[in-house]
C-alpha cells in the first residue's frame, strides 16, 4: 500500500521527466536502499520516515536535511 | 483470504421457532440462496445478520431500523412466547459461523427473557424481563477441533470487522429497497467514503502535508541562509517579504475555500431535501385541513356525548322525562282514587252540614248556577237567561235572580267555616304539580332505550370520525420523509427551499472564485520563487538550492498525485460499473445507457445516466433504476485492487425485477463477490412441484450456484403457531 | 289550617338520615364533579332516589333516635320548583293507609293532631329512604356497582321490570 505511494508520485510526469525517472526506476523503487536517483531517495525518505516509522515533522525534515551535503 | 460464511443458526428468533439446531443455514463460497415467500422469515432472517453487525433490527411495522435493547420481547418468538409458562425463560439466540484460511469464528449474540404473568401479552415488554446476554466469540484453528472462546474487545472488533470490513459494510450487507439509498443518485457524498478508503487517498492527504512541510522548511532555511550573508540585496529582502505576504493570503484563501466547500455540501444537501418535501408539502397540506376539520367534529360530538352522559342522572327529576316516576303506576291511580274519594265524602259531609243549619238561609247552589257576573248582568238588564224571559225590577223573577247573587257571595265566605281544614286545594295542587311526570310514566322504558339508542349512536359516529381521522393521518403519513414532520406548511417549505438555492449557488460562485484566487496567488508565488533564485547572491551554497528545488519539486507532485489517483479512481469505477450494468441487463430486452461519474465543484462525486447521445436519460423502470445502483455498488467492490474478501448478504434487493433481471444478477454477483447469501421470494411458486418457478429450476442446474434453501411456513397457522421450516435442496 | 299552610308545615320539615350511610353521599352524590362512580347532583337527589328504591324493595328501616341522625336540608329546598315534590306528596298520600291516617279526617283535625300526621309522614319518609339506602350501602359496599352512567337507571329499572 505504502509502497504503491512511491509509485505513484514517481510517475507523475512533470517529476519524472525533470530528473528522468525511467520506468524500470519505478518498479525498482522501494522504501529501502539502492536508490537510482537522489529524488527517489528523498520521496523514499519522507514517506519511510513520516508513514511508516511515524516520526514528526521535525524529524523527519531533520533526517531529509542530511541527504543533501 | 476472504471471509466466508459457514452457517448461521437462529433460537426463537422472530419466526424461527426452536432450538440453534433446528434452524441452522449451512452455506459455502460462490451463490447461495434462500427461497421463501412473503411471510417465509426473509427479513427476519436479515435482520439477524443486523443483529450481528448493528444491534439493531427493522421494525417491519415503521420499517425504520430500531436498537435491539427496545424489540427484544418483539424479537422473540411468537409462538416460543405463547407456550411459555409464567417464570419461564425463553433463549433467543443469533449465531454466525464464518472462517478465513487459517481459522473459523463463532460470533453469538442473544438474550433471555420470562415471562412475568400468565396473560402476558405478545408485544407488551411490560409483561416480561428482558436479560441480555454479553457478545460471544470464539475461534479454532481450522486444523483443531475445539473452540476458544475470545476474551479481548479488542480481538472480538477486528473478528467482526474480518466478517466483514466496517467501510464498506453497506455496500455489502443491503436489504430491499435500502440498496437505493446507498447510492443516491442525487446526493452529492454518497460515495466518497467508499472511494477514499479505497484509495487509501488519506495517505496521499498526509504526503501532500509532509511534502509541503519540508519544501517550507527547505524553503526557510535557504532564506535564513542568504539573510545572513550581507552582500544579499535590499531587493532580495524585498521580493521576500512580498513572497510571504502572498503565502499568507493563500493560506487564508485555502481557508475560506475550505468553509465554501463546507457551505455548498451543506446546502446542497438540503436542497435536495426540500425538494423531496416540497412536491408533498402541497397534498400534505390538504391532508391537514380534511384532519383539521374532522377533530373540529369529533370535538363537537365528544362534547354532546358527554353532556348527554354527565346529565344522565338528572332525567330522573327533570319534568321532561321524570324518570324517577317508574313502575309508580300504582301509585298513582291510587292517589287518583283516594282524591276522588275524599272529594265524595267531602261532598256529603257538606250536604250534612248545611241541611243541619236550619236557620241558615244559604243553600247549596245547583251545580249549572249561572256565575255572580252573568247574575249581575240578569239584574241589570232585567233578564233571566235560564229560562229565557223577562224579569222586570222588583218583580219575582227579578228578586229570586237578587238573592241567588247575594247568596253566592254569601255562600263563598260561609264555606270556609265548613271544615276545620280545608285541603280540597292542597291535594288539587298536588295532582296539578306532578302531572309532567304522570303523564309520562307509560314513556319511561322508551324514554330510556332512546337515551340509551342516542348515546350509542352518538358512539358510533365517535368511532366514525376517529377511523377517519387515522386513515387520513396514515395516508398523509406516506408523504413525510424522515422526521420532516415539523415544517407545518407549504409557504415556508418553499422559502427554505428558495433560501438554501440561494446559498448553494453562492456558495458554488464562492468556490469558483477562490479556487481562481489560490491558482493566481499559486502561479504568482512561482514567479517570485523563480525571481528570487535569480537574485540569490553568488556564494550561497548550491546545497541549499538544491535541497530546495526538489522539495518544492516533489510537493507538486504529491499535490498532482493525488488528484491523479482520486481521479483515475473514479474512471475506474466508471469503466467497471458500464461493465457490471451491461451484464446485469444482459438478459433484458432493452439496451440500458451509460453510467457517467463526474466531479463536482465540491470535489465529491455526481452521477448521471446517459443515454448515446450524452442525453441524460429519466423515468427508467424501476428495474434498471435498480440495476443501476447495483452496477455502481458492485463496482465499489470489484475495483479493490486485492480483490474484494467479503460476503454479500441481500435482502430481496431484486423484488421490481423481472426474471431477465434476476438472471443477470446472480451470474454477475458470483463473479464479483466471493460469496453471496441472497434472500429472495420471486423463485418462489406455491403451486410447482419443487415450489420454484422456471428461473428458480435454472439456477437449481447451474453450477454457479452452490446452495438453495426453501423456507416454508406451515399452512393455516395461528399467528402465535408460526413457525418456519427449511430446506436444503441443493 | 289553609292547604297553603298545610303545604307548608310538611315542606318546612328536615328529614333525617343515619352517619351510617353518610359515606354514600360522598361517593354517590358530589355536586361538583365526577367521581368514580355515577353521580347525582345535590345530595336530595340521591335521598329520593334512595326513598323510592326502598319502596320498590319494600323496605323501611327505622332510624335510631340521637345523635346517629342527620339532617337534610328542609325538604322546601329540593328543587321546588320542579314536579319533584308534587310527586313526592303524591306518592306519600296514596300510601296514608300504610301511613295512619285518613285524608277526609285530616280535615276536622286540631293543629296538634296534624303535626303528628305530619310527624308520621317524615318518619315514613326517612324509613324508606334508609331502606333505599342501606340497600345501595351493601351493594356498594360489596362491590356490586358497577361504574357504568347507567349505575342508578339500571338499578331502579330492574327492580321495577322485575316486580311482574
Amino acid at each position: 500500500m505504502i509502497n504503491n505511494l512511491l509509485e505513484e508520485v514517481l510517475r507523475d510526469k512533470v517529476l519524472s521527466s525533470k530528473y528522468n525517472i525511467t520506468e524500470e526506476m519505478i518498479n525498482k523503487a522501494k522504501l529501502a536502499p539502492p536508490y537510482e536517483n537522489k529524488v527517489i531517495e528523498y520521496l523514499a525518505m519522507i514517506i519511510k520516515s513520516k508513514m511508516v516509522d511515524m516520526h514528526g515533522d521535525i524529524t523527519v525534515y531533520n533526517q531529509i536535511k542530511n541527504l543533501i551535503k | 483470504m476472504a471471509s466466508i460464511i459457514n452457517q448461521i443458526s437462529f433460537q426463537n428468533f422472530f419466526n424461527y421457532f426452536g432450538s440453534l439446531e433446528d434452524n441452522t443455514y449451512e452455506f459455502s463460497e460462490g451463490v447461495n440462496i434462500v427461497v421463501a415467500d412473503n411471510g417465509g422469515g426473509k427479513s427476519k432472517f436479515f435482520n439477524g445478520f443486523l443483529w450481528i453487525f448493528y444491534d439493531e433490527i427493522l421494525d417491519s411495522d415503521t420499517k425504520t431500523r430500531k436498537n435491539i435493547k427496545n424489540q427484544a420481547v418483539k424479537v422473540c418468538s411468537d409462538k416460543a412466547k405463547n407456550e411459555a409458562a409464567v417464570n419461564d425463560l425463553i433463549e433467543c439466540n443469533v449465531v454466525l459461523e464464518f472462517s478465513d484460511n487459517r481459522f473459523r469464528y463463532r460470533i453469538c449474540k442473544g438474550f433471555r427473557i420470562r415471562k412475568s404473568k400468565s396473560d402476558s401479552s405478545l408485544t407488551e415488554s411490560s409483561d416480561w424481563q428482558v436479560f441480555f446476554k454479553d457478545l460471544e466469540i470464539s475461534k479454532r484453528d481450522l486444523q483443531l477441533l475445539e473452540f476458544h472462546e475470545v476474551y479481548d474487545d479488542e480481538e472480538h472488533k477486528r473478528i467482526l470487522n474480518k466478517l466483514i470490513q466496517p467501510n464498506l459494510r453497506e455496500y455489502s450487507l443491503f436489504q430491499g429497497e435500502e440498496v437505493d439509498k446507498l447510492i443516491d443518485f442525487n446526493q452529492a457524498d454518497s460515495l466518497n467514503r467508499a472511494v477514499k478508503s479505497l484509495t487509501n487517498i488519506n495517505k496521499y492527504d498526509e504526503l501532500e502535508k509532509i511534502t509541503k512541510y519540508v519544501a517550507d522548511r527547505a524553503e526557510k532555511d535557504m532564506n535564513d541562509r542568504v539573510a545572513s550573508n550581507d552582500a544579499a540585496s535590499q531587493n532580495y529582502r524585498e521580493k521576500l517579504d512580498e513572497k510571504e505576504t502572498k503565502r499568507n493570503s493563500l493560506e487564508s484563501e485555502i481557508e475560506k475555500l475550505e468553509s465554501y466547500e463546507h457551505s455548498y455540501t451543506e446546502n446542497k444537501g438540503e436542497v435536495d431535501k426540500l425538494e423531496g418535501l416540497n412536491e408533498n408539502a402541497e397534498a400534505r397540506k390538504e391532508f391537514d385541513d380534511k384532519i383539521k376539520d374532522q377533530n373540529g367534529k369529533l370535538k363537537a360530538l365528544k362534547e354532546e356525548y358527554d353532556r348527554l352522559v354527565e346529565k344522565l342522572n338528572e332525567r330522573f327529576f327533570d319534568g321532561g322525562f321524570g324518570w324517577i316516576a317508574m313502575g309508580c303506576e300504582k301509585g298513582v291511580s291510587s292517589f287518583k282514587e283516594k282524591l276522588n274519594k275524599y272529594r265524595e265524602v267531602r261532598t256529603i259531609k257538606k250536604v250534612s252540614i248545611l241541611s243541619d243549619d236550619s236557620n241558615n238561609q244559604i243553600n247549596l247552589l245547583p251545580p249549572d248556577s249561572p256565575d255572580s257576573v252573568t247574575l249581575q248582568t240578569m239584574v241589570e238588564r232585567e233578564h233571566c237567561y235560564v229560562c229565557n224571559r223577562e224579569a222586570k225590577e222588583d218583580t219575582e223573577p227579578w228578586k229570586h235572580i237578587v238573592s241567588l247573587l247575594n247568596r253566592k257571595e254569601l255562600g263563598q265566605n260561609k264555606s270556609v267555616q265548613m271544615f276545620k281544614n280545608d285541603l280540597n286545594d292542597f291535594f288539587g295542587d298536588i295532582q296539578l304539580g306532578a302531572q309532567s311526570y304522570v303523564g309520562r310514566i307509560g314513556g319511561i322504558q322508551q324514554s330510556i332505550l332512546r337515551t340509551r339508542e342516542k348515546e350509542q349512536e352518538l358512539l358510533e359516529r365517535i368511532t366514525r370520525i376517529k377511523d377517519k381521522v387515522k386513515n387520513l393521518k396514515d395516508e398523509r403519513s406516506y408523504l413525510i420523509i424522515g422526521d420532516e414532520d415539523d415544517m407545518a406548511d407549504a409557504r415556508q417549505i418553499m422559502g427554505q427551499y428558495k433560501g438554501a438555492l440561494t446559498r448553494l449557488q453562492k456558495a458554488e460562485d464562492d468556490i469558483v472564485k477562490a479556487k481562481n484566487r489560490i491558482a493566481s496567488l499559486n502561479e504568482s508565488i512561482r514567479k517570485d520563487e523563480n525571481e528570487l533564485g535569480r537574485m540569490r547572491p553568488e556564494d550561497t551554497p548550491k546545497e541549499y538550492e538544491l535541497h530546495l528545488d526538489i522539495a518544492s519539486d516533489l510537493r507538486d507532485a504529491a499535490q498532482r498525485t493525488r488528484i491523479r489517483v482520486f481521479d483515475g479512481m473514479i474512471l475506474k469505477l466508471e469503466k467497471e460499473a458500464n461493465q457490471h450494468f451491461q451484464n446485469l441487463i444482459k438478459y433484458n430486452e432493452l439496451a440500458g445507457g451509460i453510467l457517467r461519474f463526474k466531479k463536482n465543484p465540491r470535489g465529491t462525486i455526481d452521477f448521471k445516466y446517459l443515454d448515446e447521445e450524452g442525453n441524460e436519460v429519466t423515468g427508467a423502470s424501476e428495474g434498471f433504476q435498480r440495476m443501476k445502483v447495483l452496477a455502481v455498488l458492485m463496482a465499489v467492490i470489484s475495483v479493490n485492487p486485492y480483490g474484494y474478501l467479503y460476503p454479500l448478504l441481500a435482502d430481496a434487493p431484486l423484488s421490481a425485477f423481472g426474471q431477465g433481471f434476476i438472471k443477470g444478477f446472480f451470474e454477475e454477483t458470483d463473479k464479483v463477490f466471493p460469496q453471496s447469501i441472497i434472500l429472495i421470494k420471486d423463485l418462489y411458486d406455491r403451486d410447482s412441484e419443487n415450489k420454484l418457478n422456471k428461473l428458480g429450476g435454472e439456477l437449481l442446474k447451474d453450477a454457479s450456484v452452490s446452495t438453495i434453501y426453501l423456507n416454508q411456513i406451515p399452512k393455516d397457522l395461528k399467528q402465535i403457531e408460526v413457525y418456519t421450516e427449511h430446506k436444503k435442496i441443493k | 289550617m289553609t292547604s297553603n299552610e298545610f303545604r307548608e308545615v310538611i315542606l318546612k320539615k328536615t328529614p333525617k338520615y343515619s352517619v351510617s350511610v353518610e359515606y354514600l353521599f360522598e361517593k354517590l352524590a358530589n355536586k361538583q364533579g365526577k367521581g368514580e362512580f355515577s353521580q347525582f347532583g345535590p345530595l336530595y337527589e340521591l335521598y329520593i332516589y334512595a326513598f323510592y328504591l326502598g319502596l320498590k324493595i319494600r323496605s323501611r328501616i327505622e332510624l335510631a333516635s340521637g345523635s346517629n341522625a342527620k339532617k337534610f336540608v328542609e325538604i322546601a329546598g329540593w328543587k321546588s320548583s320542579s314536579p319533584l315534590i308534587d310527586f313526592l306528596l303524591l306518592t306519600i298520600f296514596s300510601r296514608s293507609d300504610e301511613i295512619g291516617f285518613d285524608w277526609n279526617e285530616l280535615e276536622d283535625m286540631e293543629e296538634k293532631e296534624l303535626a303528628e300526621v305530619v310527624r308520621k309522614v317524615v318518619v315514613f319518609i326517612e324509613e324508606y329512604a334508609y331502606g333505599g339506602l342501606d340497600y345501595l350501602k351493601n351493594k356498594f359496599d360489596s362491590g356490586q356497582l358497577d361504574n357504568s352512567q347507567y349505575l342508578f337507571v339500571d338499578l331502579l329499572s330492574d327492580l321495577v321490570l322485575n316486580k311482574d
